[in-house]
């Protein structure tokens, strides 16, 4: 049957490959077709490499943020272990070895020193107290702990805040202890008389006038219960 | 100058080595692009972004023969077409009325020329085309022009037995082969 060769997809296949152009068109114009398509590759090229400067100039600040990030957990994760190596260090000087004559052990976190919020006048000096015990005939000398050892120490995560937190030194200033007896006059705040008048307000209400006679050195005032002036 | 050295030179960019194996299979490429998209702007815009994609990705062809490449940019050519088709929505399905029996002559099919064969398949419907082109021409399976084209397998087997009767007719209304009536 002629069906059959209808189906040999060889018959069809045979026949398309003589066929070598468009059957009954002119030439097409392969060269403008080219050109075109020479076109296309190049503008994509160029705008394929825009694209990938574009992305790199784009990813350069969130790879600098990154580093930065990156460095600034680091100098944390440093602080840390330092803070941790220091506390270590800064084990109770009665218990080093008896050979050792005088021993000054002092406990330095590397924080970075910022200037204290409250200034201490240069002139008060706060006292350290040296003390010294005597273990094996050996005098170990214990220096006071810097402040900013407690303040780094404290927790990890604290290590910024305790840069801002300014150590500051209570300096407790005695005052001269002076027997009123003692004063040969008043201060004039005690001698000259207050007018202690003042209008009270009850209830929205006016109800007198608070008239606070004060004579020297008396303390007494009236209250005039009246709704009336 | 050689294939091989046309695609050597073609994968390091040279505008000329492409020029030349453009110049070599455009022909070849636009029949085929005009056997599944009768326009000829369509044919030569899918020729176009065909060539383009195969320059575009000749860095990871590796060369295994003339024949070889061909069927590559067949491929790719082919994918276009059924892109290009497919996003027109042009698979209706048509359904032709049961063409009468034909007997047509073996000398005169023998006779037919490529370019007269060429006509025929391209007045075919877009659908019953297009699965022809790729069962018969192509060689591919039912169960692949199924996935190509997003239709089932049965669709697929049933426009190509339209095509063929609707062949059939077309070569009958030429006068190529006689009609006889079915013998009762």
């Amino acid at each position: 049957m002629l069906s059959k060769k209808l189906n040999d997809p060889f018959y069809w296949k045979n026949k398309l490959e003589t066929l070598h152009c468009l059957p009954g068109e002119a030439v097409h114009k392969k060269d403008a077709m080219w050109e075109k398509l020479h076109d296309r590759l190049q503008q994509k090229s160029a705008a394929g490499k825009a694209k990938w400067y574009w992305m790199a100039a784009g990813l350069l600040p969130l790879i600098i943020i990154a580093c930065m990030m990156v460095s600034n957990t680091e100098n944390i994760d440093g602080k840390q272990e330092t803070v941790k190596e220091n506390t270590t260090k800064a084990a109770p000087s009665y218990l080093l070895p008896a050979s050792t004559e005088a021993v000054t052990l002092s406990v330095s976190a590397p924080v970075e020193k910022k200037q204290p919020v409250a200034v201490i006048n240069s002139n008060v000096k706060s006292k350290t107290f040296i003390d010294t015990i005597k273990v094996n005939d050996a005098v170990v000398t214990l220096l006071p702990e810097p402040i900013e050892a407690d303040i780094t120490t404290n927790n990890i995560l604290s290590a910024d805040t305790a840069v801002t937190v300014a150590p500051t030194a209570v300096v407790k200033k005695k005052l001269q202890v002076v027997h009123i007896n003692e004063l040969e006059t008043y201060p004039a705040q005690f001698t000259e008389p207050v007018n202690y008048a003042q209008n009270i307000k009850f209830r929205k209400n006016k109800i007198n006038n608070l008239n606070v006679a004060t004579q020297q050195n008396t303390i007494g005032f009236k209250i005039k219960l009246s709704s009336k002036n | 100058m050689d294939i091989t050295t046309l695609i050597k030179e073609a994968k390091h960019g040279s505008t000329a080595a492409q020029k030349a194996l453009f110049d070599m299979f455009a022909d070849k490429m636009l029949l085929l692009c005009c056997r599944y998209v009768k326009r000829r702007e369509d044919a030569e815009e899918l020729l176009l972004d065909g060539f383009y994609k195969f320059f575009k990705n000749i860095q990871s062809f590796s060369y295994q023969g003339e024949a070889a490449m061909y069927c590559w940019l067949k491929r790719i050519m082919i994918n276009e077409c059924l892109m290009f088709l497919r996003k027109k929505n042009v698979f209706t399905i048509v359904t032709e009325s049961a063409a009468e029996e034909i007997v047509l002559e073996e000398e005169a099919l023998n006779n037919l020329s490529a370019d007269e064969i060429f006509n025929l398949i391209v007045t075919l419907p877009v659908g019953y085309r297009t699965v022809f082109n790729l069962f018969v021409v192509e060689g591919m399976e039912h169960k692949e022009i199924a996935v190509l084209m997003g239709i089932s397998e049965g669709t697929s087997k049933s426009q190509l037995s339209k095509a063929r009767v609707l062949l059939q007719k077309l070569l009958s209304q030429k006068g190529i082969a006689y009609v006889k009536q079915k013998a009762q």
